[in-house]
């Protein structure tokens, strides 16, 4: 039973993750993508914490966890980039 | 589980596709960092999760940062022109070709390929004891095939040697004073933790994944986020202290394999009763180097320097 309940939010997620990729391909505004990759980011933490249980791999927490200190590091790099607005 | 494979394939496929085919250079650059999401995702899925970390790490985490910095320097309007997709002329039609035809034989050549008894990797598993530590991958980087590993080093500060000669150094000033004080306080707020998180990882790759290329990629974020809220930033004095710990992890490496001859009669082979700790040193001064070559990598200066306030 828990199998299928990690199953299934796993594929709602990467579904998201998906349906997130219209606004990287879409944009329109540099600020939309960068979100958009902060937003994939998160699905994608989401992600490896529930495969971490549905795989038996503590390890990918680890994973997870370098994810979520880069992500603020890419928003840092983004933000003292936007002195020429793109 | 099939399904989720399916669909992570084809996001793979897709974004791949958007990176080489973007507009304009951010676009592509966006697309390349949330490839590596995936990718390391594919690799999760793959059974291979020291490959997710190093993904996480070095592939979505420092390059995308690496890239973003790249593309703030670039004058404005630089590669952005439009291009037409995808027949934009015979050269590219031929090269789409040939790497359709390339994919096919490969696709065969898997297909016929037969998989014979892992050997070198039983054998590797079965001498782990002897390996100091308890996690198979990092007992090949860093025993079973150290001399690999050492020429990796050699290898990163090439690049890092090469880098400073060609890169124009960011000047003092060259970032953009920070307008706000909100990002110096987030740096600051935000330091320990990676670093904690960096050691960990470094640490934790004796028993489970990590290690000190892992590890390094974090605890060289940590460097580079100091870099770009202002507090640390490069400097064109060279630095004599900071260049011994460029060159730590390799020399270290190499003088534990030599100095070790006369006790075990091979370069590189490390007596049983000193492997562990051996281990753990090595580790740890790869991790400093590979973090500062990767950091500076980024300032693209000889020297660092604390931005006094």
């Amino acid at each position: 039973m828990i199998v299928l309940v990690l199953d299934v939010a796993c594929l709602v997620l990467i579904l998201l993750l998906g349906l997130g990729l219209i606004r990287v391909i879409a944009g329109p505004a540099a600020a939309d993508r960068i979100l958009a990759i902060q937003l994939s980011g998160t699905t994608t933490v989401g992600l490896l914490l529930l495969l971490a249980i549905r795989l038996e791999q503590p390890a990918l927490i680890h994973a997870a966890l370098v994810f979520v200190l880069f992500a603020a590091l890419l928003a840092l790099g983004f933000v003292y980039g936007t002195e020429h607005e793109r | 589980m099939t399904l989720l494979d399916g669909l992570l394939a084809l996001l793979l496929l897709l974004l791949a596709g958007r990176c080489v085919t973007a507009a304009s250079l951010l676009q592509a650059i966006v697309a390349f960092i949330v490839l590596g999401l995936l990718l390391a995702l594919s690799w999760v899925r793959l059974e291979a999760p020291d490959l997710a970390l190093a993904e996480a790490a070095i592939g979505a985490g420092l390059l995308g940062v690496l890239l973003l910095g790249t593309w703030r320097r670039l004058p404005a309007g630089s590669g952005e022109q439009e291009t037409p997709w995808p027949w934009q002329g015979s050269a590219q039609a031929i090269a789409a070709l040939g790497c359709v035809a390339l994919a096919v034989v490969l696709a065969l050549a898997l297909h016929e390929t037969t998989l014979g008894p892992a050997a070198a990797g039983t054998a590797a598993l079965a001498q782990l004891e002897a390996a100091g530590v308890d996690q198979p991958v990092t007992a090949v980087l860093l025993n079973f095939r150290a001399y690999d590993t050492l020429l990796e080093m050699g290898v990163l500060l090439m690049t890092l040697i090469g880098t400073l000669m060609l890169r124009r150094p960011l000047q003092d000033g060259a970032l953009a004073a920070p307008a706000t004080p909100l990002p110096q306080s987030l740096a600051r707020l935000f330091l320990p933790p990676i670093l904690l998180s960096g050691l960990y990882l470094v640490w934790a790759g004796a028993y489970s994944p990590g290690g000190a290329f892992q590890g390094g990629a974090v605890l060289a974020g940590a460097g580079v986020m100091l870099a770009l809220t202002g507090l640390l930033r490069g400097s064109t004095r060279d630095d004599l202290p900071l260049r011994c710990l460029l060159v730590l992890g390799a020399a270290l490496f190499t003088l534990s394999g030599v100095l070790l001859i006369p006790l075990t009669g091979h370069f590189m082979a490390y007596p049983d009763d000193l492997v562990t700790p051996l281990m753990v040193l090595i580790e740890f001064s790869l991790a400093i180097s590979i973090a500062l070559s990767l950091m500076m990598l980024f300032t693209g200066t000889p020297g660092l320097c604390r931005t006094r306030p």
